[in-house]
């Protein structure tokens, strides 16, 4: 008996099956048109802080018959008044309901109705007549941002072809998806679809478009704005309502349309109904008209014989990131060991493996804290500040076809400054966005003077400090997010005023000009704050709206930078397209960092030495049962390819063509003790510019070599113009390409003054941070022995080693 | 030979399509209609539905994926078309989703297959839409719910009547008092295009259903009456035109197509497919050499008027000026006494050409435009309307133009000058008719409201909305 109960308990459902607690949303229900619905949602709470919904568990019952509620929709009957019983796991509640204007007129409306009906169809998405041309001859504006444009469209164009007030059910805007007629976009509406209802009812009321509507100025999505699913419950009805300027309220939860982050890991039906499909994190976007709002939902279920081994915390950032995991039942790798961290830690900062003599010294330290004082050495370093600039001048179009006479140079040189005296990040954005003068004189302006067309800088601004991909508002509102038109306008407002002369090559401010709306020919005041009178530099009033604390961009954005810089994966991904629909994979660490970015007075390297004195930085890249298939929480840490130039500085130490920057102090001093005629001099200047070190150079070096594993061009702000697949030619460069066959030829010179032995060791330690396994030792040692001759038997060695994964990579 | 008198002689022969009838229903007048009209549009082409396609009598008896037998002659019950039709499973019955057919096309058709399911048409291989018979119209509303928008209009050749196009009529007023003297009742739902013959015993009626159905038509002026139906079409006729001697029909057609037809037989003399999109003008030059046919696709095209083969193409709307910039669709054509071709469509002129020109100088290259304004080929009657332009009546010199932005614009085709700009209507003008004998030009727009002008005083005459039971 007692097995038997047992084995019940464990079969059936947990025991605290019961809600102790029972919440009805809306707590009550106006409906006052014919057409007027409300969604239910019900939830349940539970003894263990979880919540679950029930709507489809439980039972309405009206007490008078002047409403029905159908599949957990209340839809009016006749006018009065009424309470509807709500029963569900044992509670009952009760709410309250009132009917009215049900046999009162209520004709469909333009903008509100019939143009949300032709987005939940599809009709006016981008690849159907929303596109720029229409698909054939009917265009409509993308989701309706145009009213206009669609009232001519509907109506009047096409010689009033597609809606018939004579006989409204024979339109052809109804015909064409319902396919009584040929329709290329095949079958679109049913009659049963509220869609057919309010087109229909929109064109026998006269199909007019020119009514006044009040606008809808709030979403509310209900509930929001996130919310656990725990298997095995894992579907949540929502319930979207939409707020007028009048402020009168409608449900629109069948009207809105519905969309996911994650396709796998969840889905949403037409009618609101979310369903989870696997463990994780995903968001459902909710649109209606020009309204979007996200729900974040995580997708959790008891995963068999998980245990949670509360893994150590460094700091703050292992607290969050370690408490989504256990969450979603995820469990963080091991520690990388000390050589893996070494060679991570120097690639990560300053681009360049770590020199093999400190390897052997970091392997051979006994220090407890080496790793926390190797970040510090790190972080101190000019290498340190030269590479993180690079990737910093990469979005900024710095390369010297854009910035001619040393203006890339100047530029570049005074980013890298920014990193070598960490300066605060909002100063740092204050000088470049307020920058004016001669580009040779003030390296800042240059910003400016990369970037060829007014709608670039405002793009280029909102992509690099906002994180907002805002292009799209340019012609139309922006499809994923809630970016206007007006918005992009406004933030265009801010510079409109920058004027580029002479020859592109100063920056200065025109004492007037406007940006309008295209769509409203509207003045637009500039995004963010205005300015302190009608005269004055609209971008210092921006930029300091921009970097003060609180500002919703500014800090998560440059967090997720650097986080990105250390994971090659953003906690938002991809690190420029911060928007609702495109959640962070780890919200609460996002704001930990962001907050804690504001508080240290915007200290990049504060941010860097905590994130990499982490744990979760210092994760091994080999997976456990229960994270191998992980790749958004970081409980390992994210395999990659070394990017061009760190690929190419490490072939040149791995063959010793390139020397360790320590060794420059040196070179130099030689150098320059030498007689000065020309040819010296020009040494001594690419000693300086670090020209030999693609990783450390001012502008890049331009070859097919970095060409083919991915440099940017520099053309873009976007940090995806950096190409990270792998390409036939990148093995081809490898395998026989001029740089790797004349630095490996080379290579045999310096190596082969070592014995055999040392060899081995120097190239392995150089290579990948490590000494020999035994037994690569011994097949490496067999190798060089059995050579006819021995520098060919080590240019085939290093040649091996260079092509090996290990060395490739990022790990 | 006038037109109205040869159609005097005339028989009318002309079968119309009715509703299935008490007597054993045919397949082609009595059972297709419904089966094109409600299975056609997803059991066709490439992607047919159930691999089973019935565009023609052949497709339609064989098989689709589910191999079953499709007709099953004398028993309807054993035949899967008329199962599929009747179906209790409701994915099961045809058509999915939508409502079923009417219980009398289904009594149709059932009863059709238990006569033996015979066809009546010429050719099995055939499509079946084309097949079809001309389609009988409802009456038109008694009152019209609301104004229709007028698309055609028509004086009669004495100038005294006025005749516009309503829904499933034509309406007859007095040109002068705006008087409804006459309803011509079972013509197309929609009425795009009216020209009267020379003596005005008919009117040359082009209409249709949007999107899958279009008919030309000789009809009595008095009754009404369908004397010939020229052709069908696969969606609106937009635009009709008779030749000066009047032994030629031309009709120009949403479905793309432009088609001559010998007015006495009623022979189909050519057909045109050479344009990308609607045919919304058609007009024949006064030599009767040419017919010049305008399209939404942008371009005028110059036919040969007794064999419909290409004679030149005007490319003058084509230029792109930015994204979205120019490119402008040409909704009318018109010549004038000279030979010289004009026509309206977006943008801001008329643009006046001649054809042989064109042809010599390759109006159909590239950079058409430019070359020709250098060289004084095209002229430009300026008219700033930003909207589009629908139509242009041309007589005694006078180019009358009128469009989206609701104004009636006169130019002086010689010089090429503006000459009147007429008061605004409300609404978008759709169609514009000239009577240069007494002067009188009227246009109709997409509120139904028709007004006369006196072009020489620049005086309205009337003002009317063409909707029977719908006040001014």
């Amino acid at each position: 008996m007692t097995t038997l109960t047992l084995l019940l308990g464990a079969t059936l459902a947990a025991p605290a099956d019961a809600p102790v607690r029972v919440e009805v949303y809306p707590a009550k229900v106006a409906l006052g048109s014919k057409r007027a619905t409300a969604q239910f949602v019900v939830t349940g709470h539970y003894a263990n802080g979880a919540t679950r919904d029930l709507t489809r568990d439980a039972t309405f019952t009206p007490s008078a018959a002047v409403v029905e509620v159908r599949a957990g929709v209340a839809v009016p009957q006749k006018d009065g008044k009424a309470e509807i019983a709500v029963a569900v796991g044992g509670h009952a509640l009760k709410v309250p309901v009132e009917v009215s204007g049900q046999s009162a007129p209520d004709p469909v409306r333009f903008g509100t109705e019939a143009l949300a009906a032709l987005t939940k169809q599809g009709c006016n998405a981008g690849s159907c007549h929303g596109s720029p041309e229409g698909k054939g001859g009917f265009r409509l504006s993308l989701f309706g941002y145009d009213p206009a444009v669609d009232a001519e469209s509907l109506v009047r164009g096409g010689l009033n072809r597609r809606v018939d007030a004579f006989a409204p059910a024979d339109s052809l805007l109804l015909k064409k998806p319902l396919m009584r007629v040929p329709h290329v976009g095949g079958k679109r509406l049913a009659k049963t679809d509220l869609g057919y209802r309010l087109l229909l009812d929109w064109i026998a009321g006269g199909a007019k478009t020119a009514e006044k509507e009040t606008a809808c100025v709030r979403l509310t999505v209900y509930p929001g704005p996130s919310r656990v699913l725990r298997a095995p419950h894992w579907a949540q009805q929502l319930s979207v309502v939409a707020t007028f300027a009048d402020g009168t309220t409608r449900d629109v939860t069948a009207l809105a349309t519905y969309d996911v982050s994650h396709k796998d890991v969840l889905s949403v039906s037409d009618a609101g109904l979310v369903t989870g499909a696997k463990r994780g994190q995903g968001a459902v976007s909710v649109r209606y008209l020009a309204h979007l709002e996200s729900v974040h939902f995580t997708i959790t279920e008891e995963v068999k014989s998980f245990v949670w081994n509360d893994p150590a915390e460094a700091n703050f950032v292992d607290k969050h990131v370690h408490a989504k995991q256990r969450q979603l039942s995820v469990l963080p790798s091991d520690t990388c060991d000390d050589a893996t961290f070494l060679r991570r830690a120097h690639l990560d900062l300053t681009g360049l493996l770590p020199p093999w003599e400190r390897a052997k010294a970091f392997l051979a330290n006994p220090a407890a804290d080496k790793r926390a004082k190797l970040i510090d050495e790190l972080l101190a370093s000019e290498e340190f500040a030269r590479y993180w600039a690079l990737r910093t001048a990469d979005l900024m179009r710095v390369n010297p076809k854009t910035l001619p006479n040393g203006r890339a140079e100047l530029f570049a040189e005074w980013l890298a400054d920014g990193y070598r005296k960490n300066a605060p990040f909002d100063e740092a954005v204050t000088e470049l966005l307020t920058a004016s003068g001669d580009g040779a004189k003030v390296p800042a302006a240059n910003y400016f003077l990369a970037i060829p067309a007014l709608e670039d800088l405002a793009e280029t601004t909102a992509q690099l400090f906002m994180g907002s991909r805002v292009n799209c508002a340019k012609c139309h509102n922006h499809p994923f997010e809630n970016w206007t038109q007006e918005d992009y306008y406004r933030i265009a407002a801010v510079f409109v005023r920058v004027k580029k002369a002479p020859k592109g090559a100063t920056v200065s401010l025109a004492a007037s000009g406007e940006t309008t709306h295209p769509a409203t020919g509207k003045v637009l005041a500039p995004f963010g704050a205005p300015a302190a009178d009608a005269t004055a530099d609209r971008r210092v009033a921006f930029a300091r709206w921009l970097t003060k604390p609180g500002n919703p961009y500014f800090a998560r954005v440059e967090v997720n930078r650097i986080w990105f810089g250390l994971f090659g994966r953003g906690i938002v991904n991809p690190v420029d397209d911060f928007r609702s629909s495109n959640p962070p994979a780890l919200p609460e660490l996002l704001d930990a960092l962001a907050a804690e970015f504001e508080k240290s007075g915007f200290d990049r390297k504060h941010i860097v030495r905590l994130i990499c004195n982490s744990r979760t930085y210092q994760r091994s890249t080999a997976t456990n049962t229960f994270n191998e298939s992980d790749d958004a929480l970081f409980s390992h840490y994210p395999i990659r390819r070394l990017s061009a130039e760190q690929t190419q500085d490490a072939i040149g130490f791995a063959t010793g063509t390139l020397a360790p920057p320590a060794e420059l102090a040196e070179q130099l001093a030689k150098a320059e003790k030498e007689p000065a005629d020309a040819s010296k001099l020009a040494a001594i200047k690419r000693l300086k510019d670090r020209t030999a070190y693609a990783t450390q150079r001012r502008t890049p070096e331009q070859s097919p070599f970095l060409a083919a594993f991915g440099q940017p061009k520099r053309e873009s702000p976007c940090a995806c113009e950096r190409a990270d697949e792998p390409t036939v030619d990148q093995a081809l460069q490898l395998l026989n390409g001029p740089l790797v066959a004349d630095r490996v030829r080379a290579s045999a010179e310096g190596l082969a003054k070592l014995a055999d032995a040392e060899l081995v060791e120097r190239v392995w330690l150089t290579a990948f941070a490590r000494p020999p396994t035994a037994a690569e030792r011994t097949k490496a040692l067999e190798h060089l022995k059995k050579g006819a001759d021995r520098a060919d038997a080590i240019r085939d060695l290093v040649w091996a080693v260079v092509n090996t994964r290990e060395f490739l990579l990022q790990h | 030979m006038t037109g109205s008198h040869l159609l005097r002689t005339l028989f009318a022969v002309c079968a119309f399509a009715s509703p299935a009838s008490a007597a054993d229903p045919s397949f082609l007048p009595d059972v297709a209609p419904a089966l094109v009209a409600r299975c056609a549009s997803c059991h066709n082409g490439a992607k047919a539905r159930g691999d089973y396609k019935l565009d023609t009598f052949e497709n339609l008896l064989r098989p689709g994926a589910s191999g079953a037998k499709v007709i099953e002659p004398g028993k309807p019950e054993e035949s899967e078309l008329y199962k599929r039709l009747v179906a209790g499973d409701a994915t099961e019955r045809m058509p999915p989703g939508d409502d079923p057919l009417t219980a009398a096309e289904i009594a149709a058709v059932k009863k059709w297959i238990a006569g033996g399911a015979k066809f009546d048409g010429p050719d099995r291989a055939a499509s079946l839409k084309s097949a079809l018979p001309p389609r009988a119209h409802p009456v038109p509303p008694e009152k019209y719910p609301a104004a229709a928008p007028v698309f055609a209009l028509a004086f009669s050749p004495d100038g005294k009547e006025l005749a516009t196009g309503g829904v499933n009529e034509v309406l007859v007023w007095d040109a002068t008092s705006g008087k409804l003297l006459r309803r011509l009742p079972r013509l197309p739902a929609r009425v795009h295009a009216l020209a009267y013959t020379a003596g005005g015993a008919h009117l040359l009626v082009g209409g249709g259903t949007a999107g899958e159905y279009g008919e030309v038509a000789f009809v009595d002026a008095k009754t009404g009456a369908r004397v010939r139906v020229f052709g069908t079409f696969d969606d609106l006729v937009l635009s009709v035109a008779l030749s000066a001697d009047g032994n030629t029909v031309a009709a120009g057609s949403a479905d793309r197509t432009a088609r001559a037809y010998r007015t006495d037989t009623g022979k189909e003399l050519w057909r045109s497919a050479l344009h990308s999109d609607w045919v919304g003008g058609v007009a024949f030059a006064p030599n009767g050499k040419w017919l010049a046919t305008a399209s939404k696709d942008r371009t005028v095209k110059v036919l040969e008027a007794d064999t419909g083969k290409l004679f030149t193409t005007y490319n003058g709307h084509r230029r792109q000026y930015a994204p979205h910039v120019g490119q402008f669709e040409v909704h009318a054509v018109a010549f004038d006494q000279s030979g010289l071709a004009l026509l309206v469509g977006g943008g801001s002129a008329i643009r006046a050409w001649e054809p042989v020109k064109a042809q010599d100088e390759n109006g159909s290259a590239a950079d058409m435009e430019d070359r020709f304004k250098k060289a004084g080929h095209t002229r430009y009657l300026e008219f700033p309307a930003g909207k589009p332009v629908f139509a242009l009546a041309l007589g005694a010199g006078r180019a009358f133009s009128a469009g989206g932005d609701g104004v009636l614009r006169e130019h002086d085709v010689a010089s090429g000058k503006l000459v009147r700009e007429y008061p605004k209507s409300a609404d978008w003008v759709y169609a514009v008719a000239l009577h240069p004998g007494t002067g009188r030009v009227a246009t109709g727009g997409f509120d139904g409201e028709v007004r006369v002008w006196d072009t020489k005083t620049g005086e309205l005459v009337k003002r009317f909305t063409a909707a029977p039971g719908q006040s001014p």
